[in-house]
């Protein structure tokens, strides 16, 4: 059973992400939905068994370095891998969300191969 | 009023509007030059923008007409869109944050760095206005389509993108902060 949560503000960006996911082959049983990081934080402590979190940067409300911030403050006993898709793409925004405790980078536009070799790391390929 | 020329960004923002079409939006666009417009000269249906403020300031902004917006939209998802709706703003809006993000990467040691804001999408839609006819039955449908505006001092760096006969612009205003 894996599941995913996807974190961003754009309801078709979301769509698009699970689309290229299920395109290439990659096994996702649920895909849970936030659109924003204080949604994304509730999402977690309603279900904290979740396999993966993409995490989008530029959100209203709470964004996506604050949340995986919050989220690694929880000191939850599964750590959860957090990958940033982003159209933040600098130097310095990748090393500060890495620091912040994300484990993966995509910068957004990318293909589908992109994808799948990001998130290949954590997720099973058919 | 001053005119601030920056015509070695078109470059970038050609670059830039390829990457995202190429990676994410399965459909054929070609740049074809720039031009300077005038903000009181532009009309449009569709507007997406991205702010971003920093050493510099500005917007980077796509104007379209419906019907490009509809086809962006459909290509993107993959499903026929017909209206403009909330998917069409959404689609839209991450269309410029994309194009925005990536040209940010690109022109950093030009302008410096800076910070981008959430996409804003102003859709304006034809409107129907029905004249009043004393009682006749022979109404009269006359359409408007709308035209937006926005408020910047200086004019717009226009570069033009079509496909398969429409168009749509990327436009871009910077000013450099006191
Ligand atoms: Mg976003």
């Amino acid at each position: 059973m894996s599941k995913v949560l996807l974190v961003d503000d754009s309801a078709v960006m979301r769509k698009i992400i699970q689309r290229n996911i299920k395109e290439t082959g990659m096994i996702v049983d649920e895909f849970i939905e936030a659109g924003d990081g204080k949604q994304a934080l509730d999402k977690v402590n309603d279900d904290g068994a979740l396999d993966l979190i993409l995490l989008d940067w530029n959100m209203p409300n709470m964004s996506g370095i604050e949340f995986v911030k919050a989220l690694r403050s929880l000191n939850l006993p599964n750590r959860i891998p957090v990958v940033m898709v982003t159209t933040e793409g600098s130097e310095t925004k990748v090393s500060e969300a890495k620091e912040s405790g994300a484990d993966g980078y995509l910068t957004k536009p990318f293909t589908a191969d992109q994808l799948r070799d990001t998130l290949g790391d954590y997720l099973l390929i058919k | 009023m001053t005119t601030t020329t920056y015509d070695d960004v078109v470059e970038d923002i050609v670059s830039s509007t390829n990457e995202v079409f190429s990676t994410m939006i399965p459909m054929e666009i070609t740049s074809d030059g720039s031009f300077y417009q005038k903000e009181d000269m532009i009309s449009t249906d569709v507007i997406s923008l991205v702010s971003f403020t920093g050493e510099h300031s500005g917007i980077l902004a796509i104007f379209c007409c419906k019907e490009i917006a509809l086809k962006i939209t459909s290509s993107m998802l993959g499903i026929e869109a017909a209206e403009i709706d909330h998917d069409t703003k959404d689609a839209m809006g991450e269309v410029a944050n994309m194009i925005a993000g990536t040209l940010k990467n690109k022109i950093f040691e030009k302008f410096g760095a800076m910070h981008l804001s959430v996409p804003i999408v102003i859709a304006g839609e034809s409107l129907s206005i029905r004249s009043a006819t004393d009682g006749s039955n022979d109404q009269q449908d006359i359409k408007i389509t709308s035209g937006v505006t926005c408020n910047s001092q200086s004019s717009w760096l226009m570069t033009p993108f079509s496909s398969n006969g429409s168009s749509f612009n990327v436009g871009f205003v910077v000013k450099k902060n006191d």
